[in-house]
């Protein structure tokens, strides 16, 4: 009887340190998001399954990631409300950590476009999306994060403030406002510029997430014509 | 007493003897690289260093004979790229771009075309290349030495494509979308256009020769925009033009350029019929788009764009240009294109 009692505290301290070692098996349980829209080829693995086509109401756990091809578009609903809107060729990996008073959100953009709508943060409650070479914490502001292909980020502010780190050598620390955008470089250095209306149209842009159809009929058959447009 | 002073003597010709040895001295850290630079050839000098070979003892007839192997982005095994010998010459430290000179000539070069042609497919140098050398004596049947040395690309298929305007199409010269393919750790792309105005000019010729349309143009790192912004002098209707765009990337040595192809174009004559113009300008936007048999049938003339009727998903009608710059104006929110 001893001996099982032993093995079983064995067995106790095993887990404790492999819950220690590897945070991954701590997260798992929570939720993060519901993927609530689903446009075309959209995929997400877990942290114990290959990737597999993602549908309608999904859940989203911790260290789960979610990727999208070619005009392809994901809509995310977080815990608190707040809304991602996936655009083609991205990819992310969500991580939720529990807090005493909240629920901090930290949505890796590997490669790609998203747009956020990020509800008010309250207490212990984070909005963070983090990039290659930046870490953005959102407390309830609306915009646009992308990689560009010389590896910097681009994060463009729609509404409200979003505090903006470098990870780069020259760690930069920046509060970009409403109506500008700034490039977080990969050497660290951040540049800040009025949006442009060029940018502003890209935001709008990749805003819609809407599928309708124009229909062309001709002596050749009826096309539809599938686009993306304003909710 | 004799025995341990020969020994002695032994040991000092030994170490005082010249050793044969060749060093191998590759450069990983460039970003992107010409593939031709892998290429020995007495006709091509090739001026970016990619490696460099120290030979000892130095000032006697050698040959050195290399094999290029490559091993693909997500495999496991090297392919035999390659393998090259030079004629005899007289030993000293060498870099890639003195083989094929007067000094170092190649005897002979063979390659595996197949591995060859898909690497100058992808353009540049992408997955890891391995680099051995070996230094032969001059009879080139004595090995002395060998290196070897794998060379990894940090960037992967790095190719520069000119997606739009496409090779032989016409297109109306007020709204042609130059769009290319994104390049890594680009600085700025610039652009060059002209006119052809001999079909016996090779498109290369027709680009640099005379006044440009666009002269080398910075564009800064977008990978779209319209010919007409950059033009700095008119494109005649009903003209043939050509156009390169290229990737210009820091690094060592003041960097690197990274070429596209050069791609030839028509621009509508002034006096098409309405009708064609907007056959023109929905083939050239949908040609952009998720390819759909609609593409196939405007060019065979099989559709007759003045009897289409064009509907919204809430049953109003468009017209013809409505959709047209819809489509223009949206191309990256357009899903797909489906037979009904």
């Amino acid at each position: 009887m001893k001996k099982i009692y032993k093995i079983f505290v064995l067995i106790g301290f095993v887990f404790l340190f492999i819950g220690a070692t590897n945070p991954t098996l701590i997260y798992t349980s929570y939720t993060a998001a519901i993927v609530t829209k689903v446009i075309q080829d959209v995929k997400h693995k877990t942290v114990d399954s290959d990737w597999i086509q993602t549908k309608p109401l999904t859940q989203l756990k911790s260290n789960d990631l979610l990727n999208t091809g070619k005009r392809s578009v994901a809509v995310l609903k977080f815990v608190d409300g707040s809304i991602l809107r996936v655009r083609e060729n991205t990819t992310i990996m969500i991580f939720a950590d529990k807090k005493e008073k909240g629920l901090v959100k930290n949505t890796k953009l590997e490669n790609g476009k998203i747009v956020f709508d990020v509800n008010k943060q309250i207490d212990d409650d984070k909005f963070i999306i983090t990039t290659p070479t930046a870490v953005a914490t959102i407390r309830g502001t609306s915009g646009l994060v992308e990689t560009l292909s010389d590896g910097s980020t681009l994060l463009m502010v729609e509404t409200g403030i979003v505090e903006v780190e470098s990870l780069g050598d020259k760690r930069e620390t920046k509060s970009i406002e409403a109506g500008v955008t700034s490039v977080i470089n990969p050497d660290g250095s951040i540049t800040t510029n009025v949006t442009t209306e060029e940018q502003r149209k890209n935001f709008q842009s990749s805003n819609k997430t809407n599928e309708k159809f124009i229909q062309i009929q001709t002596n050749r058959g009826n096309f539809r014509v599938y686009y993306l447009d304003s909710e | 007493m004799k025995l341990k002073l020969f020994l002695f003597f032994l040991l000092f010709v030994i170490t005082a003897s010249p050793q044969n040895s060749i060093n191998l001295i590759v450069f990983p850290q460039l970003v992107n690289t010409d593939f031709s630079s892998l290429i020995p050839s007495n006709e091509l000098q090739n001026n970016v260093r990619v490696f460099c070979v120290e030979i000892s003892p130095q000032g006697v007839p050698v040959i050195i004979k290399g094999v290029f192997e490559w091993r693909k982005t997500g495999s496991n095994d090297f392919l035999e790229l390659g393998n090259f010998e030079t004629r005899s010459f007289i030993s000293r430290n060498f870099c890639n771009e003195d083989l094929g000179s007067a000094e170092i000539s190649i005897k002979s070069f063979n390659s595996n075309r197949d591995l060859w042609n898909e690497n100058l497919r992808i353009g540049v140098p992408s997955g890891t290349y391995r680099i051995n050398v070996m230094l032969y004596d001059q009879t080139g049947n004595n090995l002395l030495a060998q290196d070897t040395e794998n060379l990894s690309f940090l960037n992967p298929a790095q190719t520069l494509q000119i997606i739009n305007p496409r090779v032989g199409l016409t297109y109306d010269a007020g709204n042609i979308i130059i769009e290319w393919t994104p390049v890594l750790g680009v600085d700025y792309y610039s652009i060059t256009a002209n006119t052809r105005t001999n079909p016996s000019q090779s498109l290369e010729e027709a680009l640099n020769s005379g006044i440009p349309l666009v002269n080398n143009r910075n564009v800064g790192i977008n990978t779209s925009t319209n010919l007409r912004d950059i033009l700095e002098r008119e494109l005649v209707p009903g003209s043939e033009a050509v156009i390169q765009v290229v990737a210009n990337i820091s690094g060592p040595s003041g960097g690197n350029r990274l070429f596209s192809q050069i791609v030839n174009f028509y621009t509508l004559t002034p006096d098409a019929p309405q009708t064609s113009v907007l056959n023109l300008r929905l083939r050239n936007i949908l040609s952009r788009l998720p390819s759909s048999p609609l593409l196939s049938l405007l060019e065979n003339n099989q559709i007759n764009l003045s009897e289409v009727t064009i509907r919204r998903d809430d049953g109003t009608i468009m017209t013809v240009e409505e959709l047209l710059e819809f489509l223009e104006s949206n191309p990256d929110n357009i899903l797909r294109i489906e037979i009904e």
